[in-house]
């Protein structure tokens, strides 16, 4: 399990590319939330983990635990960046690498991906995000292949419909 | 208007945030009134909603385009719906649209997701738009949604499975289709769970209590063969995902026993021993590129079902036959040393994309938790898996030392011992860069001082007060965390360890709250007489002792709860530091303690109205009040009453004004009555109430000392609530009246959660001069609605007391009571009736 609460794919100058919710925030706890995570994130050195403890009591009401990790993983000029709860079920290192799965997807799927793919097709980012992490933060399929497949399927109709619009 | 490319690109290319957010403003102005324009469609309009999400990336307000969003996915939804159906002509509107309501909608608007239930409740039965459809639902349920829309989910995973057994043994390739429909069903099955757990029986009911069981057995053999061909361990994954979120509506929720017979007979019962083994296939399985991290197959598979384990093993530990309890150990050893560890030092953590991390040790953490957490398992094993973790913490990855410290801190507890080199890691990691494996150490640090047959203590504090004497006013928080913990541990009260409470303070004296100052007092006055003699010597040396370098003397004179302790010190302990000769003659001392009084005195009293300051010459006036009975030079006991004299006069802080008259006046008592007043003081036991510290006696000797902790308690006064009596808010309607009682209604303004209730407070008043006795109250409504009636505050009430109860009306129509009343009065019963209208409905 996963229980990721959010995805943000974010540049080295601190600018979102990409971003999901996967918890429950109201529009207000997103605004500080991601505020303070590309802070915390473009503020951190090499050395140091890639695991940042974070305090949610300066965010939110008490009605969801505390305790809070911003986690991310750097890839060229690109910082992944997913939140979680702490909790008995997370699991730092599975995350990690969760990250660098989905990475690796879009990597194949772009050609060596670039933050310039990321920016100018987005959507495209989104639907592998879609196939990739389940709407409650966990992983729907750890086969790259499968994604690969469905999400070229998907793409080709959206093509020949296109073609088919102008044939008609 | 440009197309979407052009878009980001000048919004990329803005030179400044002025420009960029020019470009953004014109854009989404633009945006707005196009998306108006019905004639609009068509590739354009997709342009629009394109540029509306790049928006939302950007965090700008997308609201106006929500049910723009929404029309695109419900045009021509009517079309053809079939499982065997790929899209059609609305593919592509369809696909965006799902994208901008997931995004766009989640968390907002509940009342526009009315209008997709019906759409969401055709685009299921969709080939691949389902997959999209079934995370949208996923994502955006809340309450209404899940209902509504459950039964539906149902039916689409019995469907999908009955036409995998059907239909593939001929055509192999649907199995792929259809796995993909069941792991997305399942998720969306997740998500609506833990909206409301009441939809449990929907997935685990009579009809199809073996679904999950089935579908397992559908795509995978137990022992890790995949049944069809194009499944893959998705269709797993989201198995164990549904199957966790029903143990986590157990958590949630006050569970039906039925529930709980249901889960155990549709998932522990048949699928334990099927986890198990599918586990342990994966943790030995043959390389296969498609899946493998870092040589270990499938991690995210493997710790998922790890994680289901777990909880079967800890909720359901009764419920499993003992050969399965065996064979789980045994899969869970295996797991843990399936890959040796390598030497951990060469592998590094790197950003860059090429340089991988070498070694997954996901699996191996997961493992080392499950077996910590599963309260019965025997000591033997946890005592190995504590030994593996020791060993990430050699690991040059800062991540591995960051989870292997959280998780050690649990782990200390089974150690037998600890080597040398393992500890001086541990004591190292406080110098770590990264405050979170610093902190997480000091935990683990913290556990194995209080483990004594692991370390040396005294070689553990020495480090400790080391850390804490480098430690930079960047890390407050931490060192303020080592100071509780050293004081909660009562690690300190000892005479050979009072010396690192010198240190301690000494180090951590720039960061403590007042409270904590206090804690420390009540610590010193609690510890046995060895120990404090040892810390008053200790102390003392440093404050007078000419050995000291110069600059350690700046250290504590900046100080602020070294300050206040070393005057409290002195009042209590006075006596015993003049007479101990360590410090030099009594007459020399005399003069150094009067001295330093005196420059307290000099740095505070000008700002006597500050919290600290008013703090510090609290405790000094009193210590003055106390040293006096112990000098005998008499122009150094004058000082001290000029002292005192001096701050009865000052007006700044009237507490401090009164209490030193009253020292004034007990001053000139004989010296033995002052002595006795004066005595130090008695043990302490602390009580926390309302977040006051407020100090009780545990053994008076002395009657005496009752008007001490009147005088001396000025600081920590106890405020007690009074329990306020039921009152009548000021707009309630009177509605009944006789001559024992009066009836208010009061619906409170704020607007009822749900439409068609109202929340009626009654207040009954007694107005005649006796008490009334066993009131009851019989309540009526109108056919169309219901009432919920509270319980009558007190059925008993005196003279003008009032009484509370509370009415929840649901329905419709207008609104109105029948009330029905009963009570003795001077002990005779009466009953009344009546009714009453109210001008509005609901």
């Amino acid at each position: 399990m996963l229980d990721l609460q959010y995805m943000i794919l974010l540049s080295k100058t601190g600018k979102v590319r990409c971003i999901r919710w996967f918890g429950e925030y109201t529009s207000r706890e997103k605004q500080i939330l991601s505020k303070d995570v590309i802070d915390l994130v473009l503020s951190r050195n090499t050395k140091e983990s890639n695991i940042i403890e974070y305090d949610m009591t300066s965010v939110t009401s008490n009605k969801r635990p505390n305790g809070h990790r911003v986690m991310y993983k750097r890839y060229a000029s690109l910082y992944f960046v997913a939140g979680i709860d702490d909790s008995d079920t997370c699991n730092e290192l599975l995350i990690l690498e969760s990250i660098h799965r989905f990475v690796e997807t879009l990597d194949k799927y772009f050609g060596n991906v670039c933050e310039l793919d990321i920016i100018y097709n987005f959507q495209q980012c989104y639907y592998i995000m879609l196939e990739t992490f389940s709407s409650n933060g966990n992983l729907l399929e750890s086969s790259k292949k499968k994604i690969l497949q469905d999400i070229r399927i998907m793409d080709q109709l959206e093509n020949s419909e296109g073609i088919n619009h102008i044939l008609n | 208007m440009g197309s979407l490319k052009s878009f980001i690109k000048n919004v990329k290319d803005a030179s400044t945030p002025k420009k960029e957010r020019d470009i953004i403003n014109k854009e989404s102005a633009k945006i707005r009134t196009r998306l108006k324009d019905d004639s609009v469609q068509g590739e354009r309009r997709r342009t629009y909603i394109s540029k509306l999400l790049y928006l939302y990336i950007l965090g700008e307000r997308t609201d106006f385009g929500q049910v723009d969003c929404i029309n695109l996915l419900s045009t021509s939804s009517s079309s053809v719906s079939t499982l065997n159906y790929e899209g059609g002509c609305d593919f592509e509107n369809k696909r965006l649209g799902y994208l901008g309501v997931i995004l766009l909608l989640k968390d907002e608007n509940q009342e526009l997701l009315t209008l997709i239930t019906n759409v969401i409740s055709q685009d299921i039965y969709n080939k691949y738009i389902a997959g999209l459809t079934l995370e949208c639902l996923g994502s955006l349920t809340n309450k209404d949604l899940a209902r509504d829309l459950c039964s539906d989910l149902a039916n689409l995973i019995v469907k999908s499975l009955d036409s995998v057994s059907s239909v593939d043994k001929l055509l192999t390739n649907t199995s792929g289709n259809s796995g993909y429909l069941i792991k997305h069903s399942l998720s969306a099955a997740s998500s609506l769970l833990k909206q409301d757990p009441n939809l449990l029986p929907h997935f685990l009911n009579v009809d199809n209590g073996s679904l999950i069981d089935k579908i397992f057995d559908t795509f995978y053999g137990s022992d890790g063969t995949l049944k069809k061909n194009g499944v893959t361990h998705g269709v797993l994954l989201s198995i164990v995902d549904f199957v966790v979120s029903c143990f986590n509506c157990k958590n949630k929720y006050d569970f039906d026993s039925n529930y709980e017979f249901m889960i155990k007979r549709s998932i522990v019962g048949p699928l334990t021993q099927k986890f198990i083994s599918f586990l342990n296939y994966l943790a030995f399985a043959v390389k296969n590129a498609e899946y493998e991290v870092n040589g270990i197959t499938d991690p995210f598979l493997q710790c998922s079902l790890l994680q289901a384990l777990r909880t079967i093993f800890i909720e359901y530990r009764d419920d499993i036959d003992s050969n399965t309890h065996v064979t789980f150990k045994q899969t869970l050893m295996k797991v843990m040393n399936v890959q040796a560890l390598p030497d951990l030092k060469t592998v590094a953590n790197s950003g860059k994309k090429s340089a991988v991390p070498k070694l997954s040790l996901s699996v191996k953490y997961e493992t080392i938790r499950t077996i910590l957490m599963i309260s019965y398992l025997d000591n033997s094993l946890k005592s190995l898996a504590v030994d593996v973790l020791v060993k990430f913490l050699s690991s040059r990855d800062p991540n591995h030392k960051y989870v292997a410290m959280k998780t050690l801190a649990q782990g200390i507890q089974y150690m037998d011992s600890i080597d040398e080199k393992n500890l001086r890691f541990i004591l190292a990691c406080v110098y770590e860069t990264d405050i979170s494996i610093k902190r997480r150490s000091l935990e683990v640090i913290f556990e194995i001082l209080q483990n004594d047959k692991l370390a040396n203590q005294v070689t553990i504090l020495n480090h400790l007060v080391e850390f804490l004497s480098q430690a930079t006013s960047n890390e407050k928080e931490l060192i303020n965390y080592c100071f509780r913990k050293l004081i909660d541990i009562h690690v300190l009260e000892t005479v050979e360890n009072s010396r690192f409470l010198t240190r301690a303070i000494l180090y951590c004296g720039f960061y403590l709250k007042n409270e904590q100052i206090d804690e420390v007092m009540v610590i010193l006055n609690n510890i046995n007489s060895n120990a404090s003699v040892s810390f008053i010597k200790e102390l003392i040396q440093l404050l007078f002792s000419s050995e000291v370098s110069k600059e350690d003397k700046i250290f504590f004179e900046s100080n602020f709860a070294f300050k206040v302790l070393s005057v409290w010190c002195m009042g209590e302990y006075g006596s015993m530091i003049l007479e101990s000769s360590t410090f030099g003659n009594t007459q020399e001392t005399s003069q150094m303690i009067v001295d330093y009084f005196y420059k307290i005195n000099n740095d505070y009293y000008n700002t006597v109205e500050s919290d600290n300051a008013a703090f510090i010459i609290n405790y000094l006036i009193t210590a003055v009040a106390k040293v006096s009975t112990y000098i005998n030079n008499k122009s150094l006991i004058e000082k001290l009453r000029q002292l005192l004299i001096f701050h009865s006069n000052k007006t700044g802080n009237l507490i401090i004004s009164i209490k030193s008259n009253q020292l004034l006046n007990l001053f000139s008592q004989p010296v033995a009555t002052k002595r006795q007043i004066f005595a130090k003081m008695p043990h302490f036991k602390a009580e926390y109430n309302n977040d006051a510290l407020t100090f009780s006696k545990t053994e008076s000797s002395l009657g005496e000392i009752d008007l001490l902790t009147d005088l001396l308690s000025s600081a920590n006064v106890n405020v007690t609530k009074s329990n306020q009596a039921a009152e009548i808010p000021l707009n309630s309607k009177k509605i009944f009246q006789n001559g024992a009682l009066e009836i208010f209604y009061h619906v409170s303004e704020k607007k009822p959660i749900l439409d068609h209730e109202a929340q009626i407070q009654v207040f009954y008043k007694n107005i005649s001069g006796d008490t009334i006795l066993d009131l009851h109250s019989f309540v009526a409504v109108g056919k169309t609605q219901t009432i919920e009636v509270g319980h009558i505050s007190s059925t008993t009430m005196e003279p003008y007391e009032i009484s509370k109860q509370h009415f929840k009306i649901l329905g419709q129509g207008h609104l109105m009571t029948r009330i029905k009343l009963q009570y003795k009065n001077n002990n005779i019963p009466i009953v009344e009736q009546f009714d009453y209208k109210f001008d509005k409905s609901i």
